[in-house]
Parts: structure tokens; sequence; C-alpha cells
């Protein structure tokens, strides 16, 4: 097996290979497991070079510090973690691991092993993201590796290192129509099929089923995206899109809930009128058990469900981006009639806001009805000269009266819960709807993005007759917001906007135009790529023409569609013949299987002098032509007189001798 | 710029080779092919060695060749009894000048013919194979060069008939083409038995060449173009013939470059400026039958000659 | 000529590419399989798709299909690899016993593409054969377009008669080690295992024949020269009777020198020993002596006479009839 001793060249494309592999995850990791990652690695190319016998005796004592230097890796990363399992600590075992196992790589077998563990620790890459650069930069790593395994198995080196690594691209462009029917014909369940790990979706920024001043203008920092919608027909105006969330019916004076705990009573009610919008919905993962549907969603897709309070909601927190067929009316009225869950919206705690409630009472006083107080409250609002503004000063007792009657500077949470306050207290059933409002549109794919910044919360007051009514008081205060979205509402340092480019009209709009092209990008790569799951694969396999398919089908088709695909490759592979470095070879091959055909076949050993004398002989209808042919082949084969190349080109291919059926 | 004055001693050259080879034509009947061969064989400053039974004209041809030539002969018929001294000359002592003068041999010639070379004993062949070898002879010590050119033409008759020491591998290495006449067709057999006899008509030849034209030839000869396709077939023909078992040894690189230059001489007496397979293949079986043997298995089997069957097995690149 | 084997792939026009129409081609099939490393392979992608699975993860699905598209295109040219190969065997080296024969195995790669890292290795004909030889001899060569190497395959000689390759397994698992791609062949050509040439170092005494006795003060001072047609008057004792014998007419051996030497290596002359074997070592011995000493020498044991002669092939012929005595 001497022929498999691994040396330094096998083993420094393997070392780079899950180098570049566990490079992303060295940030994530407890500074210590790069590092001796890195040394084993170099260790590895260095010792057995440098100090072979030390290398070859390494049996013994050195066999027992590495074992125990890779119990004291695991009690370490023990220590660090405080357990052994997760996402986390899996990559950093990994790491370790694959570090430990390309040390001590020796025999054919530990160096597959170690290139196995490295196309692991590219697979855990994707556990942290799964952008394009990210994909891009694997399948690097994956031609590295390849390349490794190559410069393996290339015993007689036969292959120079440019052309292991052309070989090892080759295999990857060729596997990639595979990989595509795989990817888009393998039958796709929906996971998982046992615990996730629970870190695994930290750091999710998204909405939250309850707000306290502060928590949405957080949101608004933040410029990923929640959504993308794409809609079968137009894009509806900007102030109608209200993305409806969780609704909040509790509070306490400072923090809003949805107040679980009570269920509600009220049975759903709704009616609708106008014309329907239709469109989809792709979520990115949040972690959380609900959608964002346009006001008012009227057909509930697969595996969802309303909540009496018409809020759509999952069974399964939403884990991976997944797609959803949604139909809605914007003309909808809900719940007009008088239900034992109203009284719950009136509730106030006790003893707080009373600046606020002396307000309720005036305006009670004053207008009597209802709808008439919604209306002078609006207005007051209006006529206040609300500031609207991410960072309004800190409040020191009671949030709400002091938004209200001293700062008068807020972001929609504090407009949402102030008017909720202010319409509890004058006696009319208020709730708070927490969403997205607006979103952006990308004229390149024309679909609209809604970022967390889009983030926004209104409430909904309920009025006799009419029901709950969408009231929202961030539209009286700042009706730039929800008219023309955030990004004109807000001062542009709110949005990254790189420096400079915003005094400058057309690099402005440039700048503008490359994020669509780098969002659209991103959209599909999400669309398609990332959120193929069961549902989107059903959906494919429906637009291109099979209903309600089932995986046994899906599994024929898979491997029908594989094997033309190998078959093609095959051809492909198998007739490649070759190359001949002398055209002219080439073409007087092309001649003599003309020939052959016509009757007089070249014998192999036969030099073209003598077979044009044997053709002039034979057939002399073809003398001069062959003569001809035979002198030009000749002129250029052996005199090396290459300009003739072209003439003996034209003559081959316009000679077509004629068949002569002998007796 | 040269282009045309080049063509031009060119075309004198090989119009004087047709020549030659009509005069020897005129003698040798129906043997156009051996005849070229030898000349081929000359103008690639190699040693030929002609073999057949007696009677076929072997001594003839060589005397021919070598008066239409121009060039000074000598003969050396080759008996048992020849000493390598006979050969290569001897140092008498002169009683006058009290020294030894060196007699010279009739080494010391342009063209030796060697009849009967196998006929002598090994020790006197070897004395003249040295001279061919080194174009040299080293005589008490003494080494003496030969005059240029220098052409051993040599006859043998067939090894397997008596009375005769066949000449070692090693030393029939030494000579670039061993041809065979064999016997003339019927009309040219004819023409010989109506004709005069050949011996008169050896006297009328008239040298078509003159020494200075036959070395500015022997130039020419390196000037021959050889394209990579054509090193390319002869390596796979010493290739084959090295690894492909049927033979008892290989071809030597000495083969190699012998094929070549006979190849280019023979392209030159073809009157084309390049070699083609077909000029490889023209010289192959005079260049090689006397250096590439079957071995004992295949010599049953095979009714081809050794060099044909390399022909046959070779494809052309 | 030898049968070529072309593995799998038969050339469109097989009379262009092969110099001999009348040439026997067969087609071997290939085979191909995972190797060890293939199944672990295997175990790996099934691991991924079950996280990819798990996890939800689309690149994880794309990377789990993106190796298992690998692998199968690696097949793919690792059958490649091997097919179109042409395979003749030719004549080995006669060898003489304890040497290794090697076994010359043309392939020739005129149909295809080049040829990376093929082994050749004796294949196991029991498992019984494989414990007794731990170490099969492996021959590794790679191929270029169009090139016709010959690789030596060595085996081991034990006893002297003819020697069989046995079956040979021509492999390969380039590019990704993950497939083995094989095929079995039969060297058909046997090397002749010559006697170990052994036993004592002294040449027999020359045996003369009768008329040859007084040739020492014959003519001449040289070698034996050949003969020459009688000539009436020439005298007796120096006329070639066996020559007669065979029909060849009266013919007068000329000598130029002491007399020539002729040796008969027969059975008696090794008749002292015992062991057939070591007769056969002696007799070999004696043979490449006298060729090497230029001495013409015959050889003469039971059912086997070879008359007296000299150069390679008379050796060869020699030797082999020994290595086939009682065979």
């Amino acid at each position: 097996m001497s022929k498999h001793k691994l040396n330094i060249n096998k083993i420094m494309w393997l070392a780079i290979g899950v180098a570049l592999a566990s490079f992303p995850h060295w940030q994530r990791l407890p500074l210590w497991i790069p590092i001796s990652h890195i040394s084993l690695l170099a260790a590895r190319l260095y010792i057995p070079y440098q100090f072979p016998t030390l290398w070859s005796q390494r049996k013994g004592t050195i066999n027992i510090i590495r074992l125990i230097l890779m119990f004291s890796g695991v009690v370490a990363v023990y220590s660090s973690y405080g357990s052994l399992a997760g996402r986390d600590v899996g990559v950093a075992l990994l790491v370790l691991l694959a570090g430990f196992k390309i040390f001590e790589s020796d025999s054919k077998r530990d160096f597959y092993i170690s290139s196995y563990l490295g196309y692991f620790l590219v697979i855990t890459n994707f556990f942290y993201t799964q952008t394009i650069p990210t994909a891009s930069y694997m399948m690097f790593i994956i031609i590295i590796m390849t390349t490794g395994l190559i410069v393996f198995n290339d015993t007689e080196r036969q292959l120079t290192t440019f052309k292991r690594f052309k070989l090892s691209t080759t295999l990857i462009i060729q596997a990639i129509p595979l990989l595509l029917v795989l990817f888009i014909l393998f039958p796709r369940i929906n996971g998982p099929l046992w615990g996730i790990p629970k870190d695994a979706f930290t750091g999710i920024t998204g909405i939250d089923d309850e707000i306290s001043p502060g928590s949405i203008s957080n949101l608004a920092q933040s410029n990923s995206v929640a959504f993308r919608v794409t809609f079968e027909d137009e894009i509806p105006k900007k102030s109608k899109l209200y993305w409806r969330g969780p609704i909040l019916w509790q509070t306490d004076g400072l923090v809003w809930t949805t107040g679980e705990d009570k269920t509600l009573q009220e049975v759903s009610k709704i009616e609708f009128s106008g014309k329907p919008i239709r469109y989809d919905v792709t979520i990115e993962p949040s972690n959380k058990k609900w959608l964002f549907g346009l006001e008012m969603v009227s057909k509930l897709p697969d595996k969802t469900y309303f909540t009496p309070d018409f809020q759509l909601k999952t069974h399964k927190p939403i884990l991976n981006r997944q797609a959803f067929s949604l139909t809605s009316y914007s003309n909808y009225r809900l719940n007009n009639e008088k239900s034992p869950d109203l009284e719950r919206a009136l509730v106030l705690p006790e003893s707080y806001h009373p600046k606020t409630r002396e307000l309720a009472s005036k305006l009670r006083d004053e207008y009597k009805e209802p709808a008439l107080i919604v209306k002078a409250a609006l207005n007051w609002l209006k006529r206040e000269n609300f500031i609207y503004t991410l960072t309004p000063p800190t409040p020191t007792q009671d949030a709400i009266d002091e938004f209200l009657f001293d700062s008068k500077q807020g972001f929609c949470e504090h407009f949402a819960t102030a008017f909720a306050v202010l319409m509890r207290a004058a006696g009319i059933p208020t709730r708070i709807v927490i969403g997205y409002q607006g979103g952006e549109i990308n004229p390149l794919g024309n679909y609209l993005i809604v970022r967390q910044y889009d983030a926004h919360a209104w409430t909904e007051v309920w009025l006799e007759n009419r029901g709950w009514v969408r009231t929202d008081p961030t539209s009286i205060a700042s009706p730039i917001r929800v008219n023309e979205g955030i990004n004109n509402a807000m001062p542009d340092a709110l949005i990254n906007i790189p420096l400079g480019l915003d005094k400058n009209e057309t690099a402005y709009r440039l700048w503008k135009r490359m994020r669509n092209t780098v969002d659209m990008v991103n959209y599909q790569w999400s669309q398609w790529v990332l959120g193929y799951g069961p549902e989107r694969q059903k959906l494919f396999m429906k637009n291109i023409g099979f209903d309600s398919i089932n995986w046994k089908e899906l599994t024929l088709y898979l491997f029908i569609c594989l094997g033309i695909i190998v078959a093609a490759i095959t051809i492909y592979i198998f007739r490649k013949t070759p190359k001949t470095t002398e055209p002219a070879k080439k073409y007087y091959d092309i001649f003599c299987k003309k020939m052959a055909k016509a009757g007089v076949p070249r014998k192999s050993y036969e030099g073209p002098v003598d077979y044009a004398q044997r053709i002039s002989s034979t057939r002399q209808d073809l003398k001069d032509e062959a003569q001809y042919i035979t002198n030009l082949y000749i002129l250029i084969r052996y005199c090396s007189n290459n300009n003739k190349l072209l003439k003996l080109k034209a003559a081959i291919k316009s000679f077509t001798p004629p068949k002569i059926i002998s007796n | 710029m040269n282009m045309s004055e080049k063509s031009t001693v060119e075309t004198i050259n090989t119009l004087n080779i047709e020549n030659a080879v009509d005069a020897i034509s005129h003698i040798i009947l129906g043997k156009e092919k051996a005849i070229r061969l030898a000349l081929a064989c000359l103008i690639a400053k190699g040693h030929l060695l002609i073999e057949d039974t007696p009677g076929v004209g072997k001594t003839t041809l060589a005397h021919t060749l070598a008066k239409v030539l121009g060039l000074h002969y000598q003969r050396i018929q080759f008996t048992s009894d020849l000493l390598p001294a006979d050969i290569l000359g001897v140092s008498v002592y002169n009683r006058d000048t009290s020294k030894f003068d060196f007699h010279q041999g009739p080494v010391f010639t342009n063209v030796i013919l060697a009849d009967e070379i196998n006929r002598a004993t090994p020790r006197t062949q070897s004395a003249l194979l040295e001279a061919m070898a080194e174009y040299q002879v080293t005589i008490e010590s003494e080494t003496r060069d030969l005059p240029e050119p220098f052409f051993v033409i040599a006859t043998q008759n067939p090894t397997n008939q008596v009375g005769t020491f066949p000449l070692p591998e090693s030393q029939l290495d030494r000579f670039l083409m061993r041809i065979e006449l064999g016997y003339p067709d019927n009309s040219a057999e004819r023409e010989l038995l109506k004709g005069k006899n050949r011996k008169e008509l050896l006297d009328d030849v008239q040298a078509a060449l003159s020494a200075k034209e036959l070395i500015q030839l022997q130039k020419q000869v390196s000037n021959v173009h050889v394209s990579d396709a054509i090193l390319d077939y002869l390596q796979h023909l010493l290739g084959f013939s090295r690894t492909s078992g049927n033979y008892v040894s290989g071809l030597s690189p000495r083969a190699g470059i012998a094929i070549l230059n006979a190849a280019k001489a023979w392209a030159l007496i073809s009157s084309h400026q390049h070699v083609l397979p077909e000029d490889i293949q023209a010289v192959l079986p005079s260049v090689i039958g006397h250096r590439l043997q079957f071995i004992y298995e295949v010599t049953d089997k095979q009714a081809l000659q050794p060099a044909e069957h390399l022909i046959q097995s070779v494809p052309i690149p | 000529m030898s049968t070529r084997i072309v593995l799998e792939k038969l050339p469109a026009d097989p009379a262009s590419k092969f110099s001999y129409q009348s040439e026997q081609i067969k087609r071997h099939r290939v085979y191909i399989f995972p190797t060890t490393q293939g199944w672990l392979y295997a175990m790996m992608l099934v691991v991924m798709l079950l996280g990819a699975i798990n996890y939800n993860n689309s690149m994880a699905y794309m990377l789990c299909f993106l190796l298992t598209s690998l692998a199968l295109v690696c097949m793919l040219h690792t059958y490649r690899n091997l097919c179109g190969l042409i395979i003749s065997s030719t004549k080995p080296k006669a060898i003489y016993v304890g040497q290794q024969a090697l076994f010359p195995i043309q392939l020739d790669n005129r149909l295809g593409l080049e040829k990376f890292s093929i082994l050749l290795e004796q294949r196991k004909t029991s498992k019984k054969l494989f414990r007794k030889r731990k170490e099969v001899e492996r021959v590794s060569i790679g191929i270029e377009s169009g090139q016709q190497p010959t690789c030596h395959y060595p085996v081991q000689s034990q006893k002297r008669g003819l020697l069989n390759c046995g079956r040979l397994k021509i492999s390969t698992d380039f590019p990704l080690g993950l497939f083995i791609s094989w095929s079995y062949f039969e060297p058909e050509q046997t090397c002749i295992v010559y006697p170990a040439p052994k036993g004592q170092k002294q040449l027999p005494l020359y045996t003369l024949n009768e008329d040859d006795a007084d040739y020492g003060t014959q003519s001449g001072t040289d070698d034996f020269s050949g003969f020459r047609k009688y000539k009436p008057g020439d005298p007796i004792h120096s006329i070639a009777w066996k020559a007669f014998a065979r029909e060849q007419g009266l013919l007068v051996k000329q000598f130029s020198g002491k007399g020539s030497r002729t040796l008969i290596l027969s059975w008696e002359s090794v008749s002292h020993i015992n062991d057939i074997e070591s007769r056969l070592s002696q007799l070999c011995y004696w043979i490449l002596l006298a060729e090497q000493t230029s001495i013409h020498y015959g050889l003469e044991i039971p059912n086997i006479s070879i008359e007296p002669g000299h150069g390679l092939l008379h050796k060869e012929q020699c030797l082999k009839e020994l290595a086939r005595y009682g065979i």
C-alpha cells in the first residue's frame, strides 16, 4: 500500500479544504478551538516531513498523548458550552475532531474519513447562513476537497496541479444537472424528524406578541426582510397595506399583551365586499406561530387557522422560509354584534394615566357618540403637532401621559398605546394590532418586500353596527408614514444609506436600483431555493402541469429524469475522443472514411502516396481528386506547410465519392 | 531568396541520380528497386551488404555501382585464408633505408568491393569491419585515416550455405543496408540471355556522378525535411519492435538513426524534399532485415519477413 | 498473434484501427462497484440527508444532492477510465527457475482519452492461494491517449516448465476512489522456465566424432572454415559423412586450424548425477558456457537430439528442450 502513503501534497489539499470549511465558524467558536484546529493541521503538514523518524515512531507514547489531548478537548468544549448537545457544541466538536483526524491521518482510510469530515464541516455552515455568498464559498471548498481526492488517486502523477483542479471543477459542473433534478424532484417532507436544538434559531428579529414603549422602534433599526409578497394583480396602494399580526387586549399600564390566558368568547363573524386581492406571502423564519396577512384575509391556507380576533396562525412555529397563498378583501365588517369580549377591551389598570383619563372624560362629555369621540380624539392628535420620531425622550413616570401631554414625540407604538388608553378611558372598546405597514415595491421583480423596519402598531375600536374599525393614530400624526412608507417619514439617517449618496440624486437612484437588484436576486434565491419545501414543490409541479402529485410519482419522475441525464452525460463523456493535435490528420481521416464507404478502405499501415495510387488504379473516376487531396495532405503533414490547411479542409468537405456497386 | 538556386542544384543532382540508375539498370536488368536502394545507401554514407545466392549478379552490381559513382575502387575477394594484413597493408623492412615501409593495403581507397565477405575468417572480417566503423585503420599501433568518401560494398552468400562464417549480429549492424537481388523476372532474364556478356558491358560504363557531386548529395541528405509525424511513425516502429515480444531483440537506437538516414536518402532519390511514410517503408526491409529476427516460436508461423511484419503491424499515425 | 481484448467498447470501424483484420478481437465486460470508501461516502450522504430533512435546510439538501450527483458522475468517469483499453499479451522472455517472469502486457489506448492510474494485479483464484501469497504483485500505470505502453507483470517462478500468469484483474478507481471498475483477462502466452543453471563449472571433454579425431593435424593453422564440394583426390577422412547421410551430397570439411570444437551434451555426460532436475541444471549451465565460449554444441537427451550449432536461436532451442523435458 505504499502508493497510498500520504505525501505532503495530498495532505496539503485536504488541510486547506478543511481549514477553509471551518473558517466561517471561527468567529462563532471560543478562540481556543480554531487555534488548536489550525495548529493540528500545521503540525500534520510540518512534523512528518521535518522529523520523519519521530513521526514513524509515534505509535506508543505520542498516541497516548493524542488520546489525552482529544479527551481534554471534549471536556473543554463541555465546560465552554455546559452541554454536549446542540448546534454550536456540535460544530465545536466537529472542528476539533477534523483537526485531530487530519493530524493522525496516515492511511487511505484516514484520508477519506478526514475528507468526509470536511464535507460535514461544509454542511454545518448552512445551519447558520444560507446566503448566496456562503453557497458560492462552500461550492469553492467542495471543489478544493474534491481536488484533494483526485490528488490522492492520481498515483502516477499524470496531471498537473492545475489540471487536477480543472478535473475537479469539471466533475462538479457535470454533477450540476443531476443536482438540479434531485433538488426539484426529490420528494420533500416537512421536518423536523427529531428535535431541533434550541439554539438553532437564536438571533432572529421580528415582531413579538407584546409591545412596550421602544419595542417597535428597536425593530425599525433592522432592515432585514420579514416577508415578501407577490400580488396576482396590481399592488394595492401603500396606505392600504396593513399586515395584520398579533392582537393585544391587555395592558398593565406599560406593556401590552395578547392576554391569551383569558380565552375569547367572541365568535368570528366577518363580511367582505369589493374585489378580492390574491397574493403569495413568503415569510422568513421567525420561530413564531403566526403569519401576516393583508387586512382582511378571507380564506385560510392549509395548516393555518384564525383566532377569534382574526389573527392568522400556524400550528407549528415558522422555522424555515415558507410560502402561503392568501386572498384578502380591503372592505370588510368585523364582528358588529355585541359580545362579552368587549368588556375586556375596556379594561385599564387602576390609577394610571390620570391626565389621559381626564382628557377622555372631557371628550366623552363633549361628544357622547362613540364615533364622534374617536374622530375628536384623532383631530386632537392632529392639532397638537405630534412628532413622529424613533428617539423620543425616555419617560420618567407615566409613559402615556408624558407622551400625550409633555414630549409629544413618539413612534407608532407610542401613538397606538396612548390612543388605545385614551379610547378605553372614554369607554370605547379598543384593542391594539401589531404587524407591518406598507413595504417596498421592487420594480425589478414586481413584488413587495416587507422589512423589519416596516413594523407598525395600530388600534381597532369597536363601534356599534360597524364592528371593529381600524384606527391608525400614527396616520393622523404623520400621514406620510402610512402613505409613503417609513423611508420617507423618517430622516434618512434611519436607513443605512452610504454616506454622501443622498446628496447626489443620480448616485442615490443608482444605489437604490442596485439594492433592488440585489434584493430581487436574494428574493428569487429565497423563494425558489431556500424556500423550496413540500409546498413549493407542489406549486412547482402544478405550474408545470402535474396536479396533485404524490411522492411515489415524484420518485418515479425523479428516477426517469436522473436516468436521462446520466445517459446524456455518459454519451457526452464517451463520445469525447482524443484530441488530434494535427488537424490535417483529422481531415485526412475523414477522407479515408469517405473512401472506405466508396469501397476502397485504407489499410492502417498504408502511406498516403501508396493509397492514392491504389485509389487511382481501382477508381479511375476519383484519381484527380484523390491525388489533389493527397498532395495537400503530404504538404501539410510531412512538409510542415500549414497554410494549405483550409484548402485541404474545403477539398475534403466537397469530396463525395460515388459508390460503385461491384458485380 | 535562394529558393530557385537551391532547386536548380537539386534538379541537376537528381537528374544525375537518374542517369546513374539508368546506367546501372543497363547492366543489372530488372532490378531497379535494388539499384535505387543501393544508391540511397551510399548517399546516406552507409555501407552496403548484398546478399544472395551465387550467380544473381551481386558482384556485377557492386562493380557497376563503383564505376558509375566515378570513384576509385578496389576489389578484395574474401577467402578462408585471407589475412587481415592482406586488407589493411603491411610494413616491410626496407634494407636501403633501414626502416619499415608501410605498404598500403587495398582498404585505402574510396570503394571496396568485399566479395563473399562471409568466406573469410572472423578475424579478417573484423579487420575490415573496424575500418568501416571508424573510417580509419590502426596498423602496428599507428592510426591511419581512410580517404573520403569511403564505402564498403560487401557481398555475401546466404548464411545457411555451407562453408561460410556468418557475420555476427554486432558486425552486421555496421552495414546500413542489406539488399537481396533475387532472380530476374522473365523478360529481364530473356534480355540477359540474348544480350552481351555483362563483363564486357561493364567496361563501357561511364561515371554518371563525380566524387564532388556525390559529397554534395550526401550533404543534401541532411537537409531533407522530417516532420514530427514521421518521427512519431518511426518511434512507433521502434517501440513495436521492442515491446511486441515477437523479435529476439528490439531495434537499437542506432537502427532508428539508420532507418531515418536511409529514408532521407530515399526521399532525395525519389526527388522530394521531405520524408514520407512510404520512404520509411521502402527502406525498412533493407535496413532492418539483418537487424531484426523473429523469436523461435514465431519463425515457423509467420509467412512474412520480420520487416514486413513490422510494417504491417504498426499503423501510420 | 494473440487475441486482443477490448474493454467494453468496440471501435466503430475495427479494420481502420487495427493492423490485422484477421486478428481476433474480443470484447470483455467491465464491472463497476463502490469501494469501501464509496460505501462510507454513501453513509455520509444518508446522514447529511437526514440532517437536511430534520432542519429543513435547503442548502443542506443542496450539498447532499451535489455530493450524490458527484458520486454518480465519478462513477461514469471511473468506468470510462477503463473502457476502450485494448489489452494484448506477448510472449514473456524465458527465465531460469527462481527468477521472476515478466509477462509483457500491452495496454493500447488508441481508442480513448488518457487513462489514469490503472492497476494490474493477479486475481485471487481461491482464498487459500491468497493466504499463501500475502503480497499480490500490483503494477500501476498511466497511459496517455494514443500510447501503447507495455507493462510487465512479475510472477515468481517455482519450477521448470511452462509458467502461466493466471487471470489478471485490471482495475481503476480514478478519479475519486469511490468506485472501482475492473475487468479480467488471462494472458494466453506462457513463460518458459529453463532449469536453473547449476553444477560443475567445467565443460565435459569434447566428444569428437570418430573421424574428427585427427583433424588437429590437418591443414591450416586456424579454425574450422566450412565445407566445400568433394573433388576427386580429397582425403577420404575429411569427407563429412554425416552430411552425406543427410543426402546433402559429398562434402569435404575444411579446417584452417587446430580443429573445430564440437561438443555434444548428452544424457550420458551427466549420468553421474542422480536427480533429473540437477542433470538438467547441469546441462543448462554447460549450454550457457558453451555459447559464451563460442563452441559448437549439440544436445542429446532422451527423445530429443539437436544438431551442433551456435547462436542465440540455437541456444534458445536447446534450453527450451531442457525446460520441456518430461513435461
